[in-house]
């Protein structure tokens, strides 16, 4: 199914000027083939700056086309989410009898008893590949500035980003599949995203008495997004598959259209100023009043200050004579910021006027008449959500720059944080939650950098770089709002994985503690159990020690939040060799393996992962793994530990070694080349980790909200290995 | 030059500044608010709405099953009618149901209690939007007349969505339209309102259809509804004048076919009393609106008009109870599992391939509409073929379901663009064999053993009109329905009652309800294991203990509920 896959990626570009303005143009070629089959993605870009200094008018434009095709276009990212219904997903649920052809040649299938309800990849791959996505992307902005008075300048500037997309997705009838179609369909989307961004401030900046500066900014921002897509699909296409006749127009039934949009504003108001003495000292304060459409009459606006300030020590007078600090800075700062990051018109109850959601065939036989529901359920109240944050730090550089560094402590508290808190269908029958601001949530922490280089300051012919990195955060839910004690969410199938819960870290696991796999008859009677409990099934911890296993028994199985994160980078080079390493890591995490419920358990029929092979059995009485029975109860494989493992990995992320080809004599006349460079490098070369899915950078996944490190099979991080040339007029 | 540069910054913060209050007012997209929808246009669609939630989907069509009308799983897999069918490891938590062993998180009981809410939401809204515009809040007003008519199609709607719960889980929250909370606690019995629902609704519909549209709630739909949720009650009297009053409202029954109600060319005939509509337009719906419940339960082999997926498979004891005596009546005692038929179940290859139908079996004609069996022609699908028809005989049984399936000839018409499996035939709430039969209970209850039996014989003389099923022209079996002479004694009379409501209703989502109102569910359930477990593994040894008479409620619900609701008990 997966395949190496060659990617090649150029990048000109040109920069020049004179004393009244100044230019850059670059361009760029990426074509990147996918490691799953029969995917791919290609992208051209121009881009280019101008500043007239003169008039004080200059613009920024950005343009970029690209193209993907294949299977899962959109989600063939790696790290993302590809789940049960993706080539990954049915490569693991595929029972391994199926073989990918038939004996006549044609695609083979779970058409036969007791094969599941997986879907051939390869065939799916093959017949996807046609699925072709486009997209426009233009980004730009123009600005003007004007002197008002000595050292206050206006200034206006007007920004603009316009997407636009289209995509056709063909199905092919499937007969080989045990849930197959006969028929075949094109799918056609095509959408635009825009946002304008419109920004005028006043900014007066003096110096006075040489030693104390001043700078007084005034603003106002506006910005506007939306977007629009249309969907359009027909199945019954005279030829299969031919991307030249694939027209809607062609398609002979099931003609189905549709479209969607959105609309958001914001607008702010902000001042900052910022005073510094002698270099020495230095202060700053900003307030910022933002509104957004997203919130209701009486919320519109937050307010949100931030003020810091540093200490440059090391100008002081009585450390000016220290010559092994070059230089010291001690900086605190405090700020708050607002989030207004959720969907549009979330304080009104919204209806819509369906045929398909609340549509009746009120007359008997096939019409439909259109009726209405409540698709959106109103919380009148939402508001801003702010991140407070203090954050107290110092940067150091020592003996003239051989070693630098930084190390800070911060403590943020996310207050009234925006949360699409799932209420029960007696609220909102099937509708949509409204987000509300659930509660609040705290993150404290540390970072620390340091750095040693080598030869850089005497200019060596032998330099290197030790770069380490090395951060803690603890993360804890402070507070939920009145009406929710605890939270779970993040569903999939029948798993609720995650919980938010006071004193406990955002979206903990959540479910039954495997206390162990019952070993006998008496071992079921004498023990807490659930109804359909067997031997060689698990056994849960009666965790509120009522002598029965209920819900109530569910409870944190595991913390997605990592005890430390790190990193540690190396550069060398010798002469014209360069060497570059970079590894990263994380330590004490947990991970959410989800495709367990496919491989481990007989949640549905299909492939099962070899470690069943060791599952109990009375001859093999330590095994953790229960014994595969198709008859158990389905509380075997509700959310428990069993899916929960180390999540811990250290990975070579890059390797790169390149050579320079001196240029200074031979060439550069007759070539004009000023440089070449040839390099050769590697990336995700090696990881070191006990997960046993695909993949231990997992990203997040979202239902209604983010469930951190909860697996659903992602597309993994493939190994790169690159050749490349930089070349310099 | 100075003031020019003054001027235009001033003109540009003020357009700024003033424009703001419009520019973060931003209107919903595609969507209504509530000022938008109050007029009568908006009630109207609040209401088609809530009409059509009946068969039991939002949108998409896989994975509404609890919540189809037919109730197949939790009316009929769960009782000794039918099996989940298909292989044992497709949909295991179907499996848990047919075994009476379900948990909390059993997503056929999460759709079917969300699905319900969402109606009892829509019926709510419904009400609450048109009390707000006879209050003068929106455009013009309803006049009296279509006003309780309208409430009167809501709270019948809203009684049924909570007939639908109260039966399967027994301790339901019970929110109206003046529920301001998210929920309420689930500790009260909720009969009372279900019933007050109905009556109002009796009260307030005519005998004509509203607005002259046949999918929509008349009086008669409303009396019937109200004599059964009255019979779930025990109020046999009460049942009994309801019920009675639609019987002589209707035509006779023996003027009606029997097939009627399992033919999509005729269905909304004088016997649908209480109907979801069901409905395949070629609008792009994609049959969404169609019978999505019952889209699994279809037989199972190439070649087949549709072939999805294999589920829902009569039982071997159903098939049996289709036997009749001498006089062509029904074994009460039992004895039909005697040399019970179980076509050519648990054979040899050899001998499956020498098979033939016992054409001289003495049956009731209803078995052959009811389900297929090998060698008797199924619709006009041909011959039903044994295995070939079947995704996995061993676990499901040598029968396939007959009712909620349509003729090969229909399937161009009447099925989803894209999905034959998903048909616009209807789903028949109550029919009128049932109100018969319902009142065939009353009687008995009331001691009118007299009239029970000729409600039982008005059956069964109907049953007796249907054309038995042919093969090369020779009767498939030797057809029989007898009509009963006398009812000797109350025990013998609730028992023909209650068997004849079996093979006339069987497969259409009443047993396992009915067995538990009647309060032989463990009796009946146990003697099937005993017996059906003989063929089937996975029933062997069951029992039935008491919380088995409904279901857990939805763990999901009860995490989000903020600890209100309350697991009933036993769960």
């Amino acid at each position: 199914m997966t395949e190496p896959a060659p990617v090649q990626s150029y990048q000109l570009s040109s920069t020049g000027g004179s004393e009244n303005a100044t230019y850059a143009f670059t361009g760029g070629y990426l074509n990147q083939k996918g490691t799953i089959k029969n995917t791919g993605f290609t992208r051209y870009n121009l881009r280019s700056n101008t500043n007239i200094k003169k008039v004080r008018f200059g613009e920024n434009a950005q343009y970029s086309y690209s193209e993907a095709y294949g299977m899962g276009v959109n989600t063939a990212t790696a790290g993302e989410d590809q789940g049960e219904g993706s080539p990954i997903g049915w490569a693991y649920r595929m029972p391994t009898i199926v073989p990918v052809y038939d004996i006549q040649g044609n695609y083979a299938g779970s058409r036969g008893s007791r094969l599941g309800n997986a879907e051939n990849p390869i065939a799916v791959l093959d017949r996807q590949k046609g699925n072709l996505s486009k997209s426009n992307f233009f980004f730009g902005n123009v600005f003007a500035e004007a002197d008002i008075i000595d050292g206050l300048v206006a200034r206006t500037s007007f920004g603009l980003r316009y997407e636009n997309y289209s995509r056709i997705e063909m199905r092919y009838p499937n007969l080989e599949f045990s849930e197959g179609n006969t028929s075949n369909s094109l799918t056609e989307v095509n959408g635009y995203r825009t946002e304008w961004t419109w920004t005028n401030t006043l900014n007066y900046n003096k110096v006075f008495n040489e030693k104390h500066r001043l700078g007084i900014l005034l603003g106002t921002e506006a910005i506007k997004s939306s977007s629009r897509e249309t969907t359009a699909a027909r199945n019954d296409f005279f030829l299969l598959g031919d991307p030249n006749y694939y027209y809607l127009n062609n398609g002979a039934s099931a003609i189905s259209n549709g479209s969607f949009g959105a609309l958001g504003s914001l607008f702010s108001l902000f001042g900052r100023a910022d005073y510094a003495y002698n270099d020495r000292y230095l202060a700053s304060i900003t307030v910022r009043r933002d509104g957004s459409s997203n919130f209701g009459p009486e919320n519109k606006y937050g307010v949100f200050p931030a003020a810091s300030v540093a200490w440059r020590i090391s100008e002081e007078d009585f450390l000016k004579d220290v010559s092994w600090l070059t230089d010291l800075k001690f900086r605190a700062g405090y700020g708050e910021t607002g989030n207004q990051r959720i969907d549009a018109n979330q304080y009104l109850n919204r209806y819509r006027n369906s045929i398909i959601q609340s549509g009746y065939g009120m007359g008997g036989g096939n019409g439909i008449v259109a009726g209405v529901w409540q698709n959106s359920y109103a919380n009148t109240g939402v508001k801003w959500e702010s991140l407070k944050s203090l954050n107290l730090g110092v940067d150091f550089t020592l003996a003239d720059g051989v070693f630098d560094g930084s190390f800070d402590w911060y403590n943020k508290k996310t207050s009234d944080m925006l949360y699409r808190v799932p209420l029960p269908a007696t609220a909102v029958g099937g509708g949509t939650s409204p987000y509300v601001n659930i509660g609040d949530m705290s993150n404290k922490g540390v970072e620390l950098a340091l750095a040693y280089h080598y030869g850089r300051n005497n200019d060596k012919p032998f330099k290197f770089d030790i770069m380490a990195n090395i951060s803690r955060n603890v993360n804890k839910i402070v507070k939920l709002s009145d009406d929710v004690s605890e939270q779970p969410y993040g569903f999939y199938r029948s798993l609720t994985t995650s919980l938010l819960k006071v004193g406990e870290s955002f979206g903990s696991f959540y479910g039954y503690k495997v206390a162990g796999i019952y070993q006998n008859a008496d071992d079921v009677k004498n023990s807490p159990s659930y109804e359909g409990a067997r031997v060689g099934g698990f056994k849960y911890a009666d965790v509120n020690g009522d002598g029965a296993l209920t819900p109530e028994d569910r409870t944190i199985i595991g913390d997605p939040n990592p005890d430390f994160l790190y990193s540690l980078g190396f550069n060398a080079s010798y002469k014209n060799w360069d060497f570059a390493a970079f590894f990263n890591g994380s330590q004490g995490n947990d991970l959410y393996d989800v495709n367990r419920y496919f491989t481990d358990f007989p949640s549905f029929d299909g492939a099962r992962s070899t470690r069943l092979l060791n599952a109990w059995s009375p001859s093999n009485p330590d095994s953790q793994i229960p014994s595969s029975y198709v008859g158990g109860s389905t509380l075997e494989y509700a959310s428990s530990s069993y899916y929960v493992q180390n999540g811990s990995f250290f990975r070579m992320k890059n390797l790169q070694i390149g050579y320079s080809i001196p240029m200074e004599n031979a060439s550069k006349t007759k070539t004009g080349i000023n440089k070449l460079r040839i390099y050769v490098s590697a990336t995700n070369l090696f990881t070191i980790t006990k997960y046993t899915g695909l993949d231990p950078e997992v990203g997040q996944s979202f239902d209604t909200f983010s469930a951190p490190g909860v697996d659903r099979g992602v597309y993994p991080i493939p190994r790169q290995f690159l050749i490349g040339v930089n070349l310099g007029f | 030059m100075k003031n020019l540069k003054y001027i235009a910054v001033t003109i540009l913060l003020f357009s700024i500044l003033s424009c703001s209050k419009d520019f973060l007012d931003k209107k919903p997209q595609g969507e209504l608010t509530e000022e938008q929808l109050t007029s009568q246009d908006g009630v109207e669609g609040l209401l088609i709405g809530t009409y059509g939630l009946l068969n039991g989907n939002i949108d998409g069509t896989w994975g509404n099953y609890g919540a189809g009308p037919s109730q197949w799983i939790l009316g009929e897999v769960t009782s000794d009618n039918a099996h989940k069918g298909s292989s044992n490891g497709d949909q295991p938590e179907m499996n848990a149901l047919e075994q009476h062993s379900p948990t909390s998180v059993n997503d056929n009981l999460e759709n079917m209690w969300n699905r319900c809410f969402e109606g009892i939401q829509r019926a709510n809204n419904t009400l609450k939007i048109l009390t707000s515009l006879q209050a003068g809040n929106g455009g013009t007003k309803f006049g009296a007349e279509r006003e309780k008519e309208i409430q009167a199609e809501a709270r019948l709607l809203r009684a049924h969505y909570y007939f639908f719960l109260v039966r399967a889980f027994k301790d339901v929250p019970y929110i109206s339209e003046t529920t301001t909370t998210p929920t309420v606690p689930n500790d009260k019995d909720i009969y009372p309102e279900i019933q007050a629902d109905l009556e109002f609704a009796v009260a307030n519909l005519g005998t004509a259809k509203p607005k002259g549209e046949i999918g929509r709630m008349d009086k008669y739909s409303a009396q019937a509804y109200l004599g059964k949720v009255l019979l779930y009650q025990k109020k046999f009297p009460e049942a009994y004048a309801q019920l009675n009053a639609v019987i002589l409202a209707k035509p006779a029954l023996n003027t009606l076919a029997f097939t009627d109600n399992f033919d999509i060319t005729k269905e909304n005939g004088p016997e649908s009393i209480v109907t979801v509509q069901h409905s395949v337009g070629t609008d792009g719906t994609g049959g969404e609106n169609g019978n999505v419940g019952d889209m699994l339960n279809f037989p199972y082999g190439n070649g087949l008009p549709i072939a999805c997926c294999g589920f829902f498979q009569p039982s071997v004891d159903l098939a049996s109870a289709y036997k009749v005596d001498a006089n062509g009546l029904p074994l009460l005692d039992g004895s039909y599992r005697t040399n019970p038929y179980k076509s050519d179940f648990g054979l040899t290859a050899a001998q499956k391939a020498a098979y033939k139908v016992d054409q001289t079996l003495a049956l009731d004609p209803r078995i052959d509409y009811t389900m297929g069996r090998r060698g008797v022609p199924f619709r006009d699908w041909g011959i039903m073929a044994g295995d070939s028809w079947i995704r996995d005989a061993s676990n499901g049984g040598p029968f396939v379901n007959y009712k909620n399936t349509i003729e090969a000839a229909q399937i161009a018409s009447g099925t989803g663009p894209g999905n034959t499996n998903i048909t616009g035939l209807n789903v028949n709430l109550i029919r009128l064999a049932d109100v018969y039969l319902m009142a065939a209970e009353c009687a008995v209850e009331t001691g009118d053993l007299g009239r029970a039996m000729t409600l039982v014989n008005a059956v069964r003389a109907r049953a007796a009109l249907l054309p038995g099923k042919t093969i090369g022209g020779a009767p498939a079996a030797n057809y029989k329905v007898g009509q009963y002479t006398s009812f000797p004694n109350p025990t013998y009379a609730r028992n023909a009652v209650r068997f004849e409501r079996r093979l006339e209703l069987a497969m259409e989502g009443h047993r396992f309800y009915d067995l538990v109102r009647w309060g032989i569910a463990k009796e009946t359930l146990e003697s099937y294991f005993g017996f059906e477990g003989g063929y089937f593994n996975y029933l062997k040894g069951l029992t039935i203990e008491a919380r088995d008479t409904h279901f857990p409620i939805p763990q999901q619900q009860i995490d989000r509920s903020g600890g209100v609701l309350k697991q009933s008990t036993g769960y």
